[in-house]
């Protein structure tokens, strides 16, 4: 039965994201019959949606689309939760209990919450490059990619992400440079094989990106080599960002995240997902700076959800 | 009435969302039209593209002026088209 209150409406769950992590905690808080409420923000989906081929995902031997496969888990949990809203959560009340959470000038309340907000591309922070977004500079290959069809374009980064957008651009523009700071690619064996098979891929070793040139679009960029400190200039049409990732945390109270703005979670088994607030858990990306996959963010949110049951059937009990 | 043009692509996958967040402000304010052209495909689009040198989608634009780059928050929607109302 739902928790009502004569002023407000009290879910036993709030889940805060709408990648494989929110997801998949919907669906295992929903089959646990906790009143659940997703809050999946206006970039539902997450990280997968500019995902090309996912062919790592358990279930796909053929691989899918990142977009197919968030539209699957979408329709999962739709079935699973009473609602999936797509707004942004602005700011939390974790201070005391039912927990308040805003979003889009809304306020909800909740016995738990699950944060499952993943992280964001990290960009640069060159000033040049952020004035430039939009102008050349993305993050996003298989959203901007078209745009540069013919021309000449450099992915910065080295990991799995950094190789997927080059293998995608290589495709649709006129040629890729990888630049990485190191002589090594952090990326999976199978994506650095392919990428370096492509001859319409080249790499800069050792470099990192001083400043990236243009007045009203990119028109080039600036390197520096981390061994030298040499500097040189490469004339480039477009360039895409994927130096790691930054954890989607602003809105939460800096008490509960760790110095580098993930949340702490407990770890450890069980409970692995508590937060250091009570009531309070975590799954995917927004903790996870180490695995980073979908299916860990999918395995997170089914921990989440487990935990939260577990919390609430323990308070129940201590009544 | 203010005009709101979605820009996007076939294969853009925050696009759907952009066009949505529009068409729900829209609904909410009145006197909004909300159009959505494909710059890859859609040669009217291809034209718009090359007149703002968009390089990047989603982009809306707000009386043909660029006025985001990038899904925005409704919030931010609904103060830019009521201050071009």
């Amino acid at each position: 039965m739902p928790a009502k209150t004569s002023t407000q409406d009290v879910w036993d769950c709030i889940i805060i994201g709408g990648g494989p992590a929110g997801y998949t905690a919907g669906i295992y808080a929903g089959r646990a019959a906790l009143r659940t409420l997703v809050l999946a923000g206006y970039k539902s989906g997450g990280q997968l949606m500019i995902a090309t081929d996912v062919e790592d995902y358990p279930g796909f031997p053929q691989g899918i689309k990142g977009p197919g496969l968030m539209k699957l888990m979408r329709e999962q949990v739709e079935k699973f939760v009473e609602k999936v809203i797509d707004a942004d959560v602005t700011s939390v009340d974790l201070s005391k209990r039912p927990f308040k959470v805003m979003a889009e000038k809304k306020n909800y309340f909740a016995k738990t919450i699950i944060v499952a907000t993943g992280a964001s591309a990290k960009w640069t922070g060159l000033q040049n490059e952020q004035r430039l977004i939009g102008k050349g500079v993305s993050s996003c290959a298989v959203c901007d990619g078209w745009f540069f069809k013919g021309k000449q374009v450099a992915v910065i980064g080295g990991g799995d992400t950094a190789l997927r957008e080059a293998l995608y651009l290589a495709g649709v523009t006129g040629g890729v440079t990888v630049i990485h700071r190191r002589r090594e690619l952090r990326a999976q064996e199978i994506l650095q094989k392919r990428a370096f098979a492509d001859k319409r891929i080249k790499f800069v070793w050792n470099a990192v990106v001083d400043d990236v040139l243009g007045k009203d679009k990119v028109e080039g960029l600036k390197l520096k080599d981390v061994k030298t400190g040499k500097t040189s200039e490469m004339k480039i049409d477009g360039v895409f960002v994927a130096i790691g990732h930054t954890p989607n945390t602003a809105f939460l109270p800096k008490q509960i995240l760790d110095e580098k703005g993930y949340v702490k979670i407990k770890g450890g088994i069980p409970g692995h997902t508590s937060a250091t607030i009570p009531g309070v858990f975590a799954a995917g990306d927004v903790f996870d700076y180490t695995y980073m996959q979908a299916v860990m963010a999918a395995a997170g949110g089914c921990m989440a959800a487990q935990d939260a049951h577990r919390f609430l059937e323990a308070e129940k009990g201590g009544d | 009435m203010v005009e709101v043009n979605v820009l996007k692509t076939q294969m853009c996958p925050h696009c759907p969302r952009a066009a949505a967040v529009a068409k729900k402000v829209a609904a909410e304010l009145g006197g909004v039209q909300v159009k959505e052209t494909y710059l890859d495909t859609d040669p009217a689009g291809q034209e718009i593209a090359t007149k703002h040198e968009i390089m990047s989608v989603p982009t809306i634009l707000i009386n043909d002026r660029v006025a985001f780059v990038g899904v925005p928050n409704e919030s931010a929607l609904r103060k830019a088209i009521e201050e071009a109302q």
